[in-house]
């Protein structure tokens, strides 16, 4: 460890040096480069990952209503499978965002109202439980002003997987059919309002791909790679803290994302995946030196070993069983991708992310 | 920029400065500590490049006099001058707290929250030293306490008072010695999911005063319903006695509020509300805030932004800002000046408006977000 000091007495002088003058000799000639680079990342990324999943979640999240209305109608085994299967869809499609935490899916606790989860509290289901045994009716006209915890996936969860009072058109079931059915439509509402401010004229997009001065939120292209690295890196961490970690230290109570429908392990793949393809759009490897190789093959064994598990100690299809991954192993493989994407990955692309700025509290 | 901020040069002033820079050996863990002339000036949590977590406390030039353990991340030092005692906290939502002594050899204590509570990374001495105080989570309860920690029996804890509100963070001992102020964030978590907060839809921030002795109630600040996601986090009280905070916004991006402000027993939360040309971006997160050691000045460290803002305490006026790097840590020195201290590993000495007057640059360091003067 070393220590370099120094005082400022001559940099008096210079800062009496006009400033663009100043700017003009010392900026470096990468930078120039790094910004098209930038440029480029975000570009690339948006296009070819954000935008198309932020849209497959509005698409599949559409198809919710009829299917819940169906099942209300005919109370029907078929119409049941095929509710269960959009609602799953939908849930994956989400999982595929999950860690894409800024910009639309910020705005108004858009995030928490789509999917309040973890719930470690119960509160979804307590406050579930009163709203429908108060039956209100006025409720359902103003979903969105209730609490966050019953205006997403996890209440219409709780709705269409209940099987002491299942939905159909059996009167029991009325009320909270008419939930269900209200709520369906505010995930519709949710993910389209996501989906129209990411791509509208001036939406977020336009914000990420126009840095500039007059841009309340990027300055420069490196503004909005960076920000993209932030979320990579809060893909690591969130999988690893939320869904792999209570796993490891064997947390009572765990029941994982989603229980109710048997989803952890698909929405463990689900985000896996997308964190994967989100990794390999951006493509920061590219920016390595060539003396960086063991970086790329530390990187390569350990998406290796994300993509053959299941997340819970298993493999995915296809991989024979002596491959799996204990949770441990996961854990360990997420948190270091993480780090090596801090230490290595980001600072060679010039996207180096400061300690407190990625994490302070 | 306006005239009255900081000269903003548009370089990396580390740039400039790291052709000429002088390197000096930092002083290995089992060195004498503290040898004639080492004087500790600062102490920081901080992270190294292998990946340990340890307090480091430093000379005023940044040398390394003592680097103490810490099994995991840690965040704020509480500090009794007089009787060189410290204790770290792990952060939210750790659960240990290392106490160290300056005056002897005697190796660090460690200890822990008790079941079901967890640390927010924050505490206070009482000003006697004979007490600590610690803002904490009842964890099944959602609730936040002020643990009560006797320093004789190796910080054993003997009671604790409610916070007043949820997720209290920093807390500090008027200068009365008899209140607490509690910066209830307002953010709920519990340690099976670290650091995810599980109520941001619904949080509701408060600045409390609390009677250190009895716990009660003296008085609480709230902010209004279109701010309730503004996250009051790091306090610190000015020369007439006002506390002033930074906050964290866990609102949508298309809102940017005042996140510094200040609020007295008897007085409502105010934010600073500067004119538009003194309008500073600070991205949604201050880090830390500390105050001149005359209570002049206050200081806000913005790290998304890499900004540190300067405000005039009597008058709530923005007197300057100057642009660093993942600045969060900064603690008032002498006179006017600011120490401040980066995830970069850098220590620098500023006056508000003026130049840096120095910096010195610690290898494989990373700066955690509080930096406290010693004593």
């Amino acid at each position: 460890m070393r220590v370099m000091s120094k005082s400022w007495p001559q940099l008096l002088s210079v800062a009496a040096i006009s400033t663009t003058a100043l700017s003009a000799a010392l900026i470096p000639a990468s930078y120039a480069r790094d910004a098209e680079s930038h440029y480029a990342i975000v570009q690339r990324t948006l296009d070819t990952h954000v935008l198309p999943h932020f849209a497959a979640l509005e698409a599949t999240a559409a198809k919710l209503p009829d299917a819940v209305e169906q099942v209300c109608r005919t109370g029907a085994d078929g119409s049941r499978e095929e509710l269960l299967s959009d609602f799953r869809n939908t849930v994956l499609a989400y999982a595929g965002v999950a860690y894409l935490r800024f910009g639309p899916l910020i705005e108004g606790s858009r995030r928490e109202r789509l999917s309040f989860w973890p719930d470690p509290r119960g509160i979804m289901n307590r406050q579930l439980r009163q709203l429908i045994a108060a039956s209100d009716t006025a409720v359902l006209e103003a979903i969105p002003k209730q609490s966050a915890a019953v205006q997403g996936l996890p209440a219409l969860e709780a709705l269409i997987t209940d099987t002491e009072v299942p939905l159909g058109p059996a009167e029991p079931a009325a009320y909270r059919c008419k939930l269900a059915i209200a709520i369906a439509r505010n995930v519709v509402q949710l993910t389209a309002e996501i989906n129209n401010d990411w791509t509208k004229s001036g939406g977020w997009k336009d914000k990420m791909l126009r840095p500039g001065s007059d841009n309340d939120a990027y300055k420069e292209p490196r503004d909005a790679a960076s920000e993209l690295v932030k979320a990579m890196l809060t893909g690591f961490q969130l999988i690893a803290t939320t869904e792999i970690e209570p796993q490891v230290l064997k947390k009572r109570g765990f029941d994982g994302p989603y229980v109710r429908s048997n989803l952890p392990k698909l929405y463990f793949r689900a985000g896996i995946n997308s964190l994967d393809a989100y990794y390999q759009a951006m493509a920061l490897e590219a920016f390595l030196d060539d003396d960086k190789d063991w970086v790329k093959n530390w990187t390569g064994g350990a998406w290796r070993t994300l993509r053959e598990s299941d997340g819970a100690g298993g493999v995915v299809s296809g991989v024979p069983k002596t491959f799996a991954a204990p949770v441990r192993k996961v854990f360990d493989m997420l948190i270091q991708m993480r780090r090596i994407v801090v230490g290595e990955i980001s600072p060679a692309a010039a996207l180096a992310v400061g300690f407190n700025e990625l994490d302070g509290d | 920029m306006a005239t009255d901020m900081a000269i903003n040069v548009a370089i990396d002033r580390r740039s400039l400065l790291i052709g000429s820079l002088t390197m000096l050996a930092a002083r290995p863990f089992s060195a004498p500590a503290f040898a004639a002339g080492e004087a500790i000036a600062f102490v920081s949590a901080s992270k190294h490049a292998d990946g340990r977590y340890s307090v480091l406390l430093l000379s005023v030039d940044g040398a390394i006099l003592r680097d103490v353990p810490l099994s995991a991340r840690g965040h704020d030092i509480a500090i009794h001058g007089p009787s060189g005692r410290a204790v770290a906290f792990a952060r939210r939502p750790g659960t240990f707290a290392v106490a160290f002594t300056t005056m002897t050899n005697a190796p660090p204590v460690v200890f822990a929250a008790a079941a079901d509570r967890h640390f927010y990374g924050h505490g206070v001495f009482s000003l006697d030293g004979r007490l600590l105080y610690v803002s904490e989570n009842d964890i099944r309860g959602a609730r936040g306490v002020i643990g009560i920690y006797d320093v004789a029996s190796n910080y054993k804890k003997i009671g604790e008072h409610p916070s007043h509100g949820v997720g209290p963070h920093e807390i500090i001992l008027l200068s009365d010695g008899k209140t607490l102020a509690v910066a209830n964030g307002g953010l709920d978590t519990v340690p099976d999911f670290d650091r995810v907060d599980l109520n941001r839809d619904a949080m509701q921030p408060s600045l409390t005063f609390v009677d250190a002795a009895s716990g009660a109630l003296r008085a609480k600040h709230v902010l209004p319903d279109s701010l309730r996601q503004l996250s009051i986090r790091h306090i610190v009280a000015d020369a007439n006695g006002a506390v002033w905070f930074g906050a964290q916004w866990e609102g949508g991006p298309s809102e940017t509020p005042q996140l510094i402000g200040c609020a007295g027993r008897d007085r409502a939360i105010t934010l600073i509300d500067p004119p538009e040309r003194n309008r500073v971006d600070l991205k949604g997160y201050v880090g830390s805030v500390a105050a001149s050691r005359d209570g002049s000045v206050i200081a806000a460290s913005a790290p998304k932004a890499g900004r540190i803002v300067f405000i005039d305490s009597a008058s709530g006026a923005i007197k300057a800002a100057s642009d660093f790097r993942d600045v969060c840590g900064i603690a008032g020195d002498h006179d006017a000046v600011f120490a401040t201290t980066s995830g970069f590993g850098v220590l620098r000495h500023e006056r508000p408006g003026a130049a840096p007057i120095s910096q010195a640059e610690l290898q494989d360091i990373a700066f955690d977000n509080h930096l406290r003067r010693w004593g």
